[in-house]
């Protein structure tokens, strides 16, 4: 193992990148996530049928379709985006459909009792969605929310086949270099693990909490 | 589908008239992003028809992407029946009343979850190939496939059990079955009916993950993914060849998620008093890969 000692920097290196990578596509998966949930349970139409088709495509394709498509496709069409902002996009997109289905059942567990409720005392649509739905179906999102950002977590691995230096690109590149693959990969598990293992607890409490406050 | 809560009265005249003009308005955005795509497809000549043709022909691709396919659908339904075998003997071990043994059971499901899925199929190929023995790619992608979706399944039948109530269990040693017996012949088949939708949203999460053995494994599997990238270098149309097989995929996926659908309405309509798993089979594939 002290090749994975010797080799801190690099992961300490990699560790950042696949943070930043993971926190930039979360931030774009919430707002494509939220923007497609929101049309998906809006009254109108068109809007309902391109949430409908985005979850769709976005969710049966490969991650790894999603990289490469973009990689090989984006410089065709005349935009040349650098491996890492390629990676945000891919992983972003792929995340957002997730997250989009995450929140749109998280409104659909708020009993329909309660609509009822807040319509038979008269409030308008907005002040329904704003004070009684909204905070009841984000609590029950946060625990699934944490699950996606776990996946993404790891998902983001998979930039490294379009050359980001995240933990998984440095630990390939450090595995050809040293010969040492076998503890040079133990290494980058025990990166991830810093991040997955933590947040899965914290899901886990998250998860408890809110059964309890049912 | 339920299109879940109705948030609003039945619209009266001026909320429908805003309803027709957002109708109109986002048909209006919706056409001009199209067409801004369709645009610069043009402008790049993307869309010229010599850049396509082939991929319509049969003896063109056709064939060759239907064999990458047949190994793509093999893999995962080798992966899925090993996943299937591991699985259970996670769940029976984080569910043992030996200790030891649900520790051990416990730290290895719970690490392989952890575990990006590239990671295991990199370190499988790595592990396998210098001190057990020379296998073909496919058998490196399997063995990956099978370790990580094993652990997942082990926790979609856990979650499965923990939902069927502790008077099943507590029936079942009343009568005098063993600890085992209970697991095996009264909780696990009822966990298991139970969980098939989400089961079969795992194995198309499963299907996907194919594709990784086409870019982190040297030499990369004979998959679908693959087989498109060498079909778009030879022809010199990535792009293309990449939207056709992200098309091929998207078409059994979609297929597979609403046979999982279709099973879930079905158990609804027959669940006799089984509580509802928690799980919303929709999302249970954690991994979202």
């Amino acid at each position: 193992m002290s090749v994975v000692f010797d080799n801190l920097d690099i992961y300490w290196a990699g560790f950042r990148t696949t943070v930043s990578l993971t926190a930039y596509s979360f931030m774009l998966a919430l707002a494509i996530g939220v923007v497609v949930a929101s049309c998906k349970v809006s009254p109108v139409v068109p809007l309902r049928a391109f949430a409908t088709t985005y979850v769709n495509i976005v969710r049966n394709t490969p991650l790894t379709v999603h990289l490469i498509l973009l990689l090989f496709g984006l410089p065709k069409l005349g935009i040349l985006l650098g491996p890492f902002t390629t990676a945000v996009i891919a992983l972003g997109i792929y995340t957002g459909a997730f997250v989009a289905e995450t929140v749109r059942s998280g409104i659909n567990t708020v009993g329909q009792g309660q609509v009822e409720a807040a319509r038979a005392i008269g409030l308008p649509f907005t002040s329904t969605l704003r004070l009684v739905v909204l905070p009841q179906a984000l609590r029950a999102t946060v625990a699934p929310l944490g699950s996606l950002l776990s996946a993404l977590v790891r998902n983001s691995a998979v930039a490294y086949v379009i050359s980001v230096l995240d933990i998984m690109g440095r630990a390939d590149r450090l595995s050809v270099l040293t010969a040492q693959p076998i503890p040079v990969l133990i290494g980058a598990a025990m990166a991830y693990y810093v991040i997955t293992i933590p947040l899965a607890f914290a899901i886990n409490a998250l998860d408890n909490r809110q059964r309890i406050a049912r | 589908m339920s299109d879940g809560l109705v948030l609003a009265d039945e619209l009266g005249p001026r909320g429908r008239r805003r309803v027709r003009i957002a109708t109109a308005v986002s048909l209006v955005l919706l056409a001009a992003l199209a067409f801004v795509i369709v645009r610069r497809f043009q402008a790049k000549g993307q869309l010229d028809w010599d850049r396509w043709s082939m991929l319509f022909s049969w003896e063109k691709s056709g064939h060759f992407l239907f064999d990458g396919l047949l190994v793509t659908l093999k893999a995962a339904l080798v992966a899925m029946a090993l996943a299937l075998v591991l699985g259970p003997l996670g769940t029976f071990g984080r569910l043992s009343p030996i200790r030891p043994v649900r520790v051990v059971a416990t730290v290895l499901v719970e690490l392989l979850r952890a575990t990006p899925l590239v990671l295991m199929i990199y370190f499988s190929f790595v592990f396998i190939s210098r001190y057990l023995f020379d296998l073909s790619p496919f058998w490196y992608l399997v063995t990956g496939l099978a370790l990580y979706n094993g652990a997942v399944i082990a926790e979609v039948f856990r979650a499965g059990i923990a939902a069927l109530g502790r008077g099943q269990r507590e029936a079942g040693l009343a009568i005098g079955l063993s600890e085992f017996q209970v697991q095996w012949r009264i909780l696990f088949p009822q966990a298991a009916r139970n969980m098939l939708p989400a089961l079969v949203n795992q194995l198309v999460t499963l299907l996907k993950d194919t594709s990784l053995g086409a870019v982190v494994l040297f030499p990369p599997t004979d998959d679908l993914l693959s087989r498109g990238r060498s079909l778009g270098e030879f022809y010199r149309n990535q792009l293309q060849t990449l939207i056709v097989v992200a098309a091929i995929y998207i078409v059994i996926n979609y297929a597979l998620s609403r046979v999982a659908r279709l099973l879930q309405h079905r158990r609804r309509q027959t669940a006799v008093a089984a509580p509802l798993a928690t799980l919303d089979p929709e999302l249970a594939g954690d991994a979202a890969t």
